[in-house]
């Protein structure tokens, strides 16, 4: 069973002179418990995926929606935001449309106090959210006085405050320094074997390439390849050359197309190494 | 030129100090980046760069101007800085509107402002959205905008806060060839970044900030290669170094290579030597 369907979803912004097509017959299933990247080119539609997650499309944007995306079963068009922000939880690509309140505690309040929540659970939830994204000295700031990346984790955990089965983040390491990305990710792959279902775009592959299951690439409102890491980052799909792959994946790409005996596609620097060290001591010729 | 005389800055005076003491020396036409962790004090580096901070102790020099004596008006005519969050730049109706308030504080020719304009839609791949709202633009597509904004007026030093954050492979190697090309021209580039990857690829220097100190300025492939800098800032160096060291431990005759462009041949000896 899956836990996000889409159904030939197409969906086109209404902009004023012309309608855009920023979705194009998607079709995509996700398991439940699984980590899956979403990547592609600026402008091929991920944030627009995302927000048809939730229903903020086709609910808040104007446009013409076709298809249908089902999440843990409800159909968004059936729900609103509302509800739908029981079952996902979405972190905006930019993190400044997203934090209002006076400071970060009331922040991270918000969106419990909106569902109605009892104090108990709210201040439970948010101490956790605090303490997860590790943030509890900035719990009396106010979201204009954080550093970029200081904001970037508070939005985080506004949407963990929550508690959602599903988290869809876009780009929610950008402004972090690598430690902070790393850490970030490394907590969601956490959450994912906890349970969780995790969609993320993100652009550092470097860093998330080892945690996910599965990756999808767009290219212009359409997926154009979707699998395992390894077979995506084999696929010969003209939508690939948009991705900024890791330097160790353009080696031994590069190896392949070169040397016959070459065939594996690390993403690790130990895995790297492991077959290059291999390699060597089968007496490997160049 | 940009020069920092011992400064320090904090933003009032019952917070702690945001940058301690740091003096630096960059000549026009250097294509520089500064690195550090989240809070280091970078983007409050460069906002004392083009005058919207004064340092609280120290001098800041743009192109011989002390910028405490000098208006942000004056300065933007040598600084252009390309804010770290898009949103904070943009305001205007249309993308085009947007660059046409940018120049129009110039005393530029109608002509000299249109070709500006135009060229600028062009270079940065924007001219498909040039009448459509920069609010209504994707993640890439906005950034893109705001460092158009800044673009156009043709500063002498650019300085640019996370330029490449939610840009494509094609876009990153498409402002990487512009940055260079302004370089040729003999601009001073300046970035703010967190992708290493880029840094080393692009940039002949960098300057590692922590906790508002200079712990480390010079060559990039030797500041990265620096272990010590690179733990005390909690950077990771990039894969290829990495790699290389990893190699290393073993095969103690294997050399870093002197650039990134290097690094392939470096695994292909490393695999041939006995
Ligand atoms: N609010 C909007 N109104 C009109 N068009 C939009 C709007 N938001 C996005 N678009 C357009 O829809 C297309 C898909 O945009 P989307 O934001 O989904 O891309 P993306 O893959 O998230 O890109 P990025 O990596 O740059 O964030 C783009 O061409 C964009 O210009
Ligand atoms: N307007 C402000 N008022 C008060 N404190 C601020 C303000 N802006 C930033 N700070 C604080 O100054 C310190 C340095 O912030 P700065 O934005 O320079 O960091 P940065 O190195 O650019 O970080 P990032 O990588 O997260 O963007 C941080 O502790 C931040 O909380
Ligand atoms: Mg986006
Ligand atoms: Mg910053």
């Amino acid at each position: 069973m899956s836990i996000i369907q889409f159904r030939d979803v197409s969906f086109s912004y209404h902009t004023g002179e012309c309608d855009f097509p920023a979705l194009k017959n998607v079709n995509l299933e996700i398991s439940p418990g699984s980590f899956v990247l979403i990547c592609g080119a600026t402008g091929c539609g991920k944030s627009s995926l995302f927000r048809a997650l939730n229903g903020l499309v086709p609910h808040f944007y104007e446009g013409q929606f076709t298809g249908q995306v089902l999440v843990n079963g409800k159909d968004t068009r059936q729900f609103s935001t509302r509800d739908l922000s029981l079952e996902v939880g979405l972190v905006f690509q930019n993190p400044d449309n997203q934090l209002i309140a006076m400071n970060v505690e009331r922040e991270l309040a918000f969106g419990p106090e909106n569902l109605g929540l009892s104090r108990e659970k709210i201040i439970a939830q948010v101490e956790y959210a605090l303490d997860v994204v590790n943030i509890q000295h900035l719990r009396k700031k106010s979201p204009l006085e954080l550093s970029g990346g200081e904001q970037q984790r508070v939005a985080i955990a506004s949407v963990l405050a929550l508690n959602p089965p599903i988290l869809a983040l876009d780009e929610p390491t950008a402004n972090l320094d690598p430690q902070r990305a790393l850490d970030i990710l490394a907590f969601l792959s956490q959450l994912k074997h906890q349970g969780k279902t995790i969609l993320i775009v993100e652009h550092r592959l470097e860093l998330v390439l080892p945690l996910v299951d599965k990756m999808v690439v767009m290219q212009n409102g359409r997926i154009a390849v979707e699998g395992s890491v390894e077979f995506v980052l084999r696929s010969q799909d003209p939508a690939i050359d948009a991705l900024e792959l890791p330097p160790i994946v353009e080696l031994f790409k590069y190896m392949e197309k070169t040397y016959p005996r070459f065939s594996d596609i690390p993403f690790t620097v130990e895995k790297a190494s492991e077959i290059l060290f291999a390699k060597k001591n089968e007496g490997f010729k160049v | 030129m940009i020069v920092l005389d011992n400064v320090s800055f904090r933003y009032s005076n019952d917070t702690a100090w945001v940058l301690k003491n740091n003096s630096l020396r960059i000549d026009q036409g250097e294509y520089i980046a500064i690195l550090g962790q989240n809070g280091a004090g970078k983007s409050t580096l460069v906002r004392l760069l083009n005058g919207l901070l004064r340092p609280t102790q120290g001098n800041v020099y743009i192109n011989g101007m002390n910028t405490s004596n000098s208006s942000v008006a004056e300065l933007a005519r040598e600084v252009g800085l390309v804010f770290q969050n898009p949103d904070h730049q943009l305001f205007a109706q249309t993308v085009r509107d947007e660059l046409q308030f940018s120049v129009k504080t110039l005393e530029w020719s109608a002509e000299k402002q249109n070709n500006a304009i135009k060229e600028t839609l062009t270079q940065l791949d924007l001219t498909l959205f040039s009448d459509r709202s920069p609010f209504k633009l994707s993640g890439g597509e906005k950034r893109r905008t705001s460092i158009g904004t800044i673009w156009v007026r043709d500063p002498s030093i650019l300085i640019l806060d996370e330029p490449t954050t939610g840009q494509d492979a094609v876009q990153k190697r498409n402002l990487a060839s512009l940055l260079s090309r302004l370089q040729t021209y003999g601009k001073t580039i300046f970035l703010v970044t967190h992708d290493i990857e880029f840094t080393i690829k692009h940039c002949p220097r960098v300057i590692i900030l922590k906790e508002g100190q200079i712990i480390g300025d010079g060559p990039t492939m030797k500041v990265f290669s620096n272990q010590r800098i690179m733990s005390e800032a909690c950077l990771f160096p990039p894969q290829i170094i990495r790699l290389i060291w990893k190699l290393q431990e073993t095969h103690p005759n294997l050399s870093m290579p002197n650039n990134p462009q290097e690094f392939t041949q470096s695994i292909e000896n490393f695999l041939k030597n006995q």
